[in-house]
């Protein structure tokens, strides 16, 4: 029954861009000064978005344990190719009038438009085979090998964001950063191993008592803000240390369980602080983002700390887990 | 009976644009209510609306309308208030209209420096005051390939520099907008380089189609325009305008200017509109003007070709891009 519920909401959430730029097109006729390009942001946004979702399912569903996330998964597939040809026909028929020689032309020329292209001819063939039938006809290795294409489609398609803007804004940087996590989630943890060891480190940090974990959610916090400004090179370095740190921790757990060793997810930190420390006075012009690096370089400097002296203390042979309550 | 001539009736019994704009956005919009009714429409029209069109100043006194204005209808106030690129306010072309309310314009004043006989610290009124200010209706082209036309406000720049009284070896003038991060939040994010500076060759400054804008629509020049002085050279692309200008220096060697340092690669310093010379990553050929749906072409430095093009006589344009 909850399953009917989750499969509703998805209708309801994906039909929702295109409900909205009906309802302007053809109610309000207000569709904004460049109507063109409204009509090619709010379908090329979507397409974009609810492949992330997609993408995304996979990883929910090994974190929650609710495997029937799984029934909404072609449901969400199919509205973001839908929202992809929508995105390209406002391309075919506003931008190139269905000329051939004039695509061609963009294809070859642009990779911006090559990109675009890419993403959706990639999606072309998993909706084509997303029925049972098609399942069973392909045999569900070969069906799953063909639908790892869905990663090129995800990346192309957060490339063809970054390249239509003149600069790196937010918005195309936050999706970038999305799929490379969720991409880099498959291609490292090919298995579940590593997904479990996530989960494993997560549950450790859990597990310890009221004070580290209130520290490290503290930590975790501070570092998260970064997404609040991550239009900031400091803020995109920040994110990906995060991540890059995960994986290491993630590693460690694999093998060792957790053990004091884990520290070393830390200390990449230390040429970080070094160059934090010396943005700090390009950062002036904005308080919070001041006092952002600043609560960056204090908290983690202090957790780099405690991680050498955890580290220092495996390497001298305290080999048992950290302490757990 | 009495039959008013024009000039018999005040401007306060003039029906101000804003108004007569707003009755028939309330017509329209109770149509458009009536309509959604019928549909059955749950979805509130305003939750989806861009931002409202900018407060209209104060109104610019004795504008003449000058003979190089083009003949082409030009767009409204609220498109050309709220679709600006002025990233000192955001990146989004709705940013400016909802942020540059912050920006305060008065007092303002203009640093003119460098191989010039007058350097001072003038206001707006003292650089521009002993011009008479012209409505201009030039079109306007956007880098990123869409176009508008745009009755701007405001005087020769050739005026100004011929009082400032450069010195011979002023090779090039280089503009700068004002920093402040507590009202442009925009540059709060490193975007681009801040301040942002712009620059022209003495020839194209002195161009009689150069000008230096106060005002729109007859109007004091909304912020998120450029307030409350800009540049407006018609055939370069609009970047090349600077907006809300702080520093004008003579200077003798060609100026850095912020897109060209953001990415050398894609924007040049002359940056004339050329359909011939294509962005890196998209085509100049064609434009699609406001509102418009389908593209046209774009013409040789936006149109005014006839005017300009012996300014770059023996310049190879792909080379100085």
């Amino acid at each position: 029954m909850r399953i009917r519920v989750l499969q509703a909401v998805v209708w309801a959430v994906c039909a929702a861009p295109a409900v909205i730029l009906l309802y302007r097109a053809f109610v309000t006729g207000d569709l904004g000064v460049n109507p063109v390009e409204t009509l090619q942001h709010e379908t090329g946004r979507p397409a974009l978005q609810i492949l992330l979702a997609t993408l995304a399912i996979t990883p929910l569903r090994r974190l929650s344990g609710w495997h029937s996330l799984i029934r909404v998964r072609r449901l969400l597939g199919l509205w973001a190719f839908f929202y992809a040809v929508a995105h390209f026909t406002t391309y075919l028929v506003f931008d190139r009038f269905f000329s051939i020689s004039g695509i061609i032309e963009d294809v070859v020329l642009r990779k911006f438009v090559l990109s675009g292209m890419v993403s959706l001819l990639a999606l072309l063939p998993l909706a084509l085979t997303s029925t049972k039938g098609w399942i069973r006809r392909l045999g569900g290795k070969r069906w799953r090998k063909l639908h790892q294409l869905v990663y090129l489609a995800a990346i192309a398609g957060a490339l063809h964001f970054i390249w239509k803007e003149k600069v790196l804004t937010t918005e195309t940087i936050t999706y970038f950063v999305l799929v490379t996590v969720l991409v880099g989630f498959r291609v490292v943890g090919t298995g579940p191993r590593f997904l479990n060891a996530m989960v494993g480190v997560m549950k450790g940090m859990l597990c310890m008592p009221l004070l580290p974990r209130a520290w490290v959610v503290l930590l975790a916090a501070v570092n998260m803000a970064s997404i609040a400004f991550i239009g900031h090179r400091e803020a995109q370095v920040v994110l990906v240390a995060m991540m890059f740190g995960g994986m290491v921790m993630a590693v460690v757990y694999a093998k060792l369980g957790f053990v004091r060793l884990l520290g070393v997810g830390h200390f990449h930190w230390m040429p970080m602080l070094v160059w934090l420390y010396g943005r700090l006075d390009g950062a002036g012009a904005d308080p919070a983002f001041y006092y952002w690096i600043l609560a960056l370089i204090a908290i983690n400097g202090a957790s780099l700390a405690i991680d050498i002296v955890d580290v220092g203390r495996y390497l001298a042979g305290e080999r048992e887990p950290t302490l757990t309550v | 009976m009495l039959i008013k001539k024009s000039s018999d009736i005040k401007e306060s019994e003039v029906t101000p644009e804003s108004v007569y704009l707003n009755r028939r956005q309330i017509l329209q919009a109770t149509a458009v209510g009536a309509a959604g009714a019928i549909a059955g429409g749950l979805l509130p029209g305003s939750a989806f609306a861009g931002p409202a069109a900018a407060q209209e100043g104060r109104r610019l006194p004795d504008v003449v309308a000058s003979p190089l204005s083009t003949d082409e209808e030009p767009h409204t106030w609220k498109q050309i208030t709220t679709y600006n690129n002025f990233y000192e306010f955001g990146t989004s072309k709705e940013d400016p209209a909802r942020n540059a309310h912050t920006l305060t314009t008065e007092p303002w004043t203009v640093a003119v420096d460098g191989l010039v006989g007058k350097p001072a610290e003038y206001s707006v009124d003292d650089l521009i005051k002993p011009s008479k200010l012209e409505e201009r209706i030039y079109r306007f082209r956007c880098v990123e390939a869409w176009s508008a036309v745009i009755p701007w406000v405001g005087v020769p720049l050739r005026d100004v520099i011929e009082r400032l009284e450069p010195e011979a070896g002023a090779k090039y003038v280089a503009f700068q907008t004002l920093y402040r991060p507590e009202e442009m939040r925009g540059q709060r994010s490193p975007v681009l380089e801040w301040p942002y500076v712009e620059g022209l060759r003495m020839d194209e400054a002195m161009h009689p189609l150069t000008l230096l804008v106060v005002g729109l629509y007859g109007r004091v020049l909304p912020n998120q325009n450029g307030a409350p002085i800009r540049l407006i050279v018609p055939w370069k692309y609009g970047f090349k305008s600077i907006k809300s200008i702080v520093r004008m220096s003579f200077v003798e060697n060609q100026p850095p200017t912020s897109w060209n340092i953001a990415n050398s690669r894609e924007y040049g310093f002359y940056s004339n509109v050329n359909p011939q010379v294509d962005h890196p990553r998209w085509s100049q050929a064609t434009e699609r003007v406001l509102g418009a749906f389908f593209k046209k072409e774009t013409p040789m430095f936006n149109g005014y070709a006839d005017q300009v093009a012996d300014l770059y006589e023996g310049m190879d344009l792909r080379r100085y891009k």
